[in-house]
């Protein structure tokens, strides 16, 4: 009589136990589908939409790069906090945090500013000094 | 105000910390990140975040992650003579007359970095902004340093400045390098040849002063 009351109670316990993870389950589940989603942008610079810069969702490999008219679609689901950097040589990179508000992003990427200059070492230059330090 | 107080933070670390030597990272052993640059040996420059995230993906220390991007780009990218030439032509022609040089440099800045990506060739610029580029993907600190270079006569014969390296900061310490001249050099035919040379990673600023002479003589 005894064991059976302890059964039913363990049962019980089980049951319980069993709903309680799967209200967190569906609540985790719903908060995750609220935040993470689809992330759409257009890139350009002074002259209008830049073709082929890319977009990595930092410390990833994950990526994807703009097309013909400086759209991106970025491949995977980002949720809230996530950072993409956004780049092309000769600009200035973007670091952009992913927000809460669902419209495409706009980024505009800057020159990047730099004063040219040049100078080589020759064959003479390399053998004088490695003369002069061997 | 954000630049000079960086500026000035980098000028002070620089004439404070003369010490900073590659002998400062002897018990470090770069075999994986001279792995890591090997490895991606030939990659094309389209997608940089990629491939710093590629050439730093587990290293454990800036200094090795730094290790693989010089070690990259000494490896990957070519000198380009022509560019020099006519890059010190326009120089020494306008060298009374900023407002010409500047809107040159607009001009031929893009120039360099359309052969810098479609070709990976360049010139001291080129080198020392891939530098910085990539070492401030990999969260590292780097500055580009413009001056006057000369290795095998007197600097002082030098009119215009004529050369680029950068400052890196490792271990809150900062660090010179020279990553045009640690590629290789030009030879007689004038092609240039891939020939890496360690020396000037991480040198020994009184050593390197000998041959670099910033614009801002303050720096040292």
């Amino acid at each position: 009589m005894k064991t059976q009351t302890f059964t039913k109670r363990d049962n019980l316990k089980a049951l319980s136990l069993f709903l309680l993870f799967l209200g967190l389950t569906l609540v985790t589940n719903s908060i995750s589908a609220q935040t993470e989603r689809i992330i759409t942008g257009i890139v350009s610079d002074e002259t209008g939409p830049l073709e082929k810069a890319t977009v990595l969702l930092k410390g990833t490999n994950l990526f994807t790069e703009t097309d013909k008219t400086g759209a991106f679609t970025f491949p995977q689901k980002l949720k809230e906090n996530d950072v993409i950097i956004v780049s092309h040589l000769g600009f200035e990179d973007q670091e952009i945090k992913v927000g809460t508000k669902n419209k495409p992003l706009n980024v505009f990427m800057a020159d990047y500013s730099i004063v040219i200059v040049g100078s080589l070492l020759t064959e003479d230059d390399i053998k004088s000094y490695k003369a002069k330090n061997d | 105000m954000i630049r000079l107080i960086s500026f000035l933070l980098l000028l002070s670390a620089l004439t404070n910390n003369v010490q900073c030597q590659q002998s400062d990272f002897k018990h470090i052993d770069f075999k994986i990140a001279e792995g890591k640059a090997l490895q991606m040996k030939g990659r094309e420059l389209y997608n940089v975040p990629l491939l710093v995230h590629n050439l730093t993906y587990n290293l454990k220390t800036d200094v090795e992650q730094f290790k693989a991007i010089y070690l990259w780009i000494c490896q990957n990218i070519e000198n380009d003579h022509s560019l020099m030439q006519k890059n010190d032509h326009m120089w020494l022609k306008h060298k009374n007359d900023a407002k010409k040089l500047d809107l040159w440099n607009t001009k031929f800045k893009k120039e360099v970095f359309t052969k810098l990506l479609k070709d990976k060739k360049t010139l001291c610029s080129g080198y020392s902004y891939l530098i910085k580029k990539f070492s401030n993907l990999a969260g590292i600190e780097c500055e580009i340093i413009n001056g006057y270079g000369k290795l095998s006569s007197s600097l002082k014969k030098l009119e215009t400045p004529n050369h680029s390296w950068n400052a890196v900061k490792l271990n809150n310490k900062w660090y010179l390098c020279d990553a045009t001249w640690s590629s290789g050099y030009i030879n007689s035919k004038g092609l240039f040849i891939f020939d890496y040379n360690d020396s000037f990673f991480l040198m020994d600023p009184k050593e390197f002063s000998n041959s670099h002479k910033p614009l801002n003589q303050n720096l040292f």
